[in-house]
């Protein structure tokens, strides 16, 4: 639990067509067992960052991570993340991941 | 009068001379510009997504008119020589006034100096201004080859005519000083640090707002407009939601703090936000969707706002102004955010 804070969410996205897109990563949403995270939902506040609203051909966007631990992990337990992007023009997205947090 | 016509036209050959100087320096490019990361890159790794299918500013016999002679005493357009004191002139210039202030007497020549800024303020101020932004460039140009000096900034320059200062990171009233040989003359700039920050709605991802939810894209203004802030790179620090009442009390603190972009953002010479290799052009508000049930509500972050120069150290961050970005929900689910003047 006392390292819930040294916990990292990223997201690196790649345009892998060629021509230049707009990502809709702002889209993104994760669940946590499940449930969408108004925390994660909240973390896309400030500047945007760099290719999240056109990103070139072949480009990557630049790593942008955010320290959610104690908003997604209140007491110890098992987590079950998925970040999934769905946008009306693209096939669905989800990457998952199971974090495990001790007392 | 007849001294007084003489030293008028003289001045005003001097000045010309100056300012071709000055201007020649001005047309040289901007220096490229390295954004600055707040935080060292880190190596985590959670999920790697593919995403398939100026020009009309005025110079400084403009200035002159609204501000008074740039120098007035009977200086050659050459390199200023001495007079030897057995040889006075006859009679003597009229005294000079603001902004030079040569140092010897009035029966010698003193140099004059003219500035004009390497770029437009976003208000249209003339280019001969004396207020400019921290970091900001100016070209000076003298009527004699002398050692620059300025109590901040850039130090000192090399012997020459022209000089291309720079400002100091920090809001400091700055003396530039040109000695040739026995003459020394003054020019006095304020230097400005970003004051404030202005908003505007320009956009929303409005597919994506859902019940209960708000959006707003937002160009990002950075003040005083009246001198260029085009050096500076712009932080928002994290920090807790406050004020939290009714509807936003069923989230946990932790659920409520602010996590910004950890990386500075550019700002171009128009004192806006503009994209560079960590961040876009806008300040995204939002909060796509909230479920309900609703009610009355609110809470708000109270964001500090730092800034560093171009080529400072993220740690150099210093603070200039707070921002308040104010969530309200009602009882009918419609959320409200504002934002340094800009509302959903």
């Amino acid at each position: 639990m006392e390292e819930r804070d040294d916990f990292r969410l990223g997201l690196v996205a790649t345009n892998l067509t060629d021509s230049a897109v707009d990502p809709q990563l702002y889209a993104a949403r994760l669940f946590v067992n499940g449930e969408p995270s108004p925390a994660f939902d909240l973390a896309l506040n400030g500047v945007m960052p760099a290719g999240w609203d056109v990103l070139d051909a072949g480009a990557a966007t630049s790593p942008v991570e955010w320290r959610l631990g104690k908003a997604l992990f209140p007491e110890p337990g098992e987590y079950r993340l998925a970040l999934r992007l769905e946008t009306g023009d693209r096939d669905p997205v989800e990457v998952s991941d199971t974090v495990r947090v001790a007392p | 009068m007849a001294t007084f016509a003489r030293a008028r036209r003289a001045s005003a050959q001097q000045k010309e001379t100056v300012l071709g100087a000055v201007r020649n320096m001005a047309q040289k490019p901007a220096s490229s510009r390295v954004p600055t990361s707040a935080s060292p890159a880190a190596p985590w790794s959670f999920a790697d997504v593919a995403i398939a299918p100026r020009a009309t500013g005025s110079t400084a016999l403009d200035a002159e008119e609204r501000d008074g002679p740039v120098g007035q005493s009977a200086v050659e357009t050459a390199p200023a020589q001495p007079a030897p004191p057995t040889q006075p002139a006859a009679p003597a210039p009229a005294a000079p006034t603001s902004p030079v202030s040569p140092a010897s007497p009035a029966t010698t020549s003193a140099p004059a100096i003219a500035s004009l800024t390497m770029k437009s303020a976003p208000s249209g101020a003339a280019d001969t201004r004396k207020r400019v932004g921290a970091g900001e460039e100016v070209a000076f140009g003298a009527s004699a080859v002398g050692t620059w000096t300025a109590s901040a900034g850039t130090p000192a320059g090399p012997s020459a005519q022209s000089w291309l200062w720079k400002a100091p990171a920090v809001a400091a009233t700055v003396t530039i000083t040109l000695t040739a040989g026995p003459q020394t003359a003054t020019d006095t700039i304020t230097v400005v640090a970003p004051d404030s920050i202005s908003m505007r709605n320009a956009g929303s991802h409005t597919a994506q707002v859902g019940a209960g939810g708000a959006c707003m894209l937002n160009e990002v203004t950075f003040n005083p407009r009246d001198l260029c802030l085009g050096a500076i790179q712009w932080l928002e620090v994290p920090g807790p939601g406050t004020s939290i009442d009714g509807f936003f009390n069923k989230y946990s603190a932790a659920t409520l703090h602010h996590d910004p972009n950890p990386n500075y953002a550019l700002v171009n010479d128009s004192n806006i936000m503009e994209p560079g290799p960590n961040n876009g052009a806008r300040d995204h508000c939002s909060w796509h969707s909230t479920d309900g049930p609703y009610s009355d509500g609110a809470f708000e972050w109270i964001v500090p706002n730092r800034y560093i120069i171009d080529g400072e150290a993220a740690s150099d961050g210093r603070w200039f102004t707070d921002t308040t970005q104010h969530f309200t929900m009602d009882a009918a689910g419609n959320m409200t955010i504002t934002k340094a003047g800009a509302s959903t």
